[in-house]
C-alpha cells in the first residue's frame, strides 16, 4: 500500500513532464539560439543589430512557451486533467544548491575575465555547466531519469567544444543544436507515450 | 515467569477516514502537489465521477480538503487542494503505516 502511495506521488509530480510538450518547447527554443549563435558567427554586423535579434529570440522564446501552455490547456489538461505544481522554492535543499551553483558560477565567470584566461573557449563549456544543472535539478525534482542524461550529455558536449577550438559561438551554436536535438527526441518519444496511455475517459455507470 | 510481551503497532488507531484506499490514493496525490482537478483524481483512482464525489465529500466534510470550482482559461475546473489539517492527518497515517509495516521502529 505504502509503495502504491508513494508511486501515485511520484506521477503526480511527474505529471509536468509527462506529455512531452515542455521537452518539445525547449527543443524549439535551443533551435532559435542555435539559429541566433550561427547568424552572429556567419554575419558581420553591428553589436546593435544582434542585441535585437537576442531580444527578438528571447520574445520567441516566451512566445513557444505561450504556445506549450495553450496548447496544454486545450490538449492535456482535458484529456488527462490538470495539476498544479507546488512552487520550486519549497524544497530549500534546492533552493540553498541554486544559490550557491550561481554564486560560484558568477565567482567563476568573475575569475576567467580578471585573469584573462583564454586557452579555452567558455562559453560552451560555462553553458554546458549551467544547462547540466538546470536539468540535473529537474531530474532530482522528478526523479525522471532521461533529465540526468540530458545534463551528462551538455556537460560531456560542453566540455568538448569547449576544448575543439572551434570558437566560442560555433560551440554555442552545436551546443544549442545538440541539446535541442536530445530534447525533440526525447519530447517525441514521452508524446507518442503519452498519446499512447492517455486513451478519453469513459465514465462507467456507478452500477455494478 | 513470562516476560511481558512486546506491543506490537496495529493498525486499529489508524485514521479510517484517510485508510480507505481510494481516499489514501486522494491524499497522497494532493500531497505532492498544489492541487490537482477533479479528472486527474478521477484517472488516477480509478472511480466513476458518482464515487470519486463522494469520497472527495467525505474529505472535505472532515476538514481534510478544500474544493474549488475555478475556471482555466474556458476550461472549466474543479480544483482539489490538502488543507494543514489534512496534511497533518495523512503524514501522521503514513508514519503509523511505516511503524506496522516495520514492527514498530518507525524507520525507513
Amino acid at each position: 500500500m505504502e509503495k502504491n502511495l508513494k508511486a501515485s506521488q511520484q506521477r503526480a509530480i511527474q505529471y509536468w513532464f509527462a506529455d512531452g510538450l515542455v521537452e518539445l518547447s525547449g527543443g524549439v527554443i535551443g533551435l532559435l539560439l542555435a539559429i541566433y549563435f550561427c547568424v552572429q558567427q556567419i554575419l558581420q554586423a553591428s553589436q546593435g543589430l544582434f542585441a535585437i535579434i537576442f531580444l527578438l529570440v528571447f520574445v520567441a522564446a516566451f512566445g513557444v512557451r505561450k504556445l506549450m501552455l495553450g496548447y496544454r490547456e486545450r490538449n492535456t489538461y482535458r484529456r488527462t486533467g490538470f495539476i498544479e505544481p507546488k512552487q520550486a522554492g519549497e524544497d530549500r535543499g534546492l533552493l540553498g544548491a541554486e544559490v550557491v551553483f550561481t554564486l560560484l558560477l558568477l565567482g567563476f565567470v568573475l575569475y576567467t575575465i580578471l585573469r584573462g584566461i583564454q586557452t579555452v573557449e567558455w562559453m560552451p563549456a560555462i553553458a554546458g555547466v549551467v544547462l547540466a544543472f538546470i536539468f540535473s535539478t529537474a531530474g532530482y525534482r522528478t526523479r525522471l531519469m532521461r533529465f540526468y542524461f540530458l545534463a551528462g550529455f551538455c556537460l560531456f558536449l560542453g566540455g568538448f567544444l569547449a576544448v575543439s577550438g572551434l570558437g566560442d559561438l560555433w560551440g554555442s551554436a552545436i551546443l544549442s543544436l545538440g541539446t535541442s536535438l536530445v530534447l525533440f527526441a526525447f519530447g517525441i518519444l514521452t508524446r507518442l507515450s503519452y498519446l499512447r496511455q492517455a486513451a478519453v475517459t469513459v465514465e462507467q455507470s456507478d452500477e455494478r | 515467569m513470562n516476560a511481558e510481551p512486546q506491543s506490537r503497532p496495529s493498525l486499529t488507531g489508524v485514521d479510517r477516514l484517510i485508510h480507505e484506499p481510494s481516499r489514501s490514493v486522494i491524499m497522497a496525490v494532493l500531497s505532492a502537489v498544489k492541487s490537482a482537478d477533479f479528472l486527474y483524481l478521477q484517472r488516477e483512482t480509478g472511480l466513476t465521477k458518482g464515487n470519486l464525489t463522494v469520497h472527495l465529500s467525505k474529505l472535505e466534510a472532515a476538514g481534510y480538503i478544500t474544493i474549488e470550482k475555478t475556471y482555466r482559461g474556458k476550461l472549466p475546473l474543479t480544483l482539489c487542494s490538502l488543507t494543514k489539517p489534512g496534511k497533518q492527518a495523512f503524514d501522521e497515517y503514513r508514519q503509523q503505516l511505516r511503524e506496522f509495516v516495520n514492527g514498530g521502529d518507525g524507520n525507513q
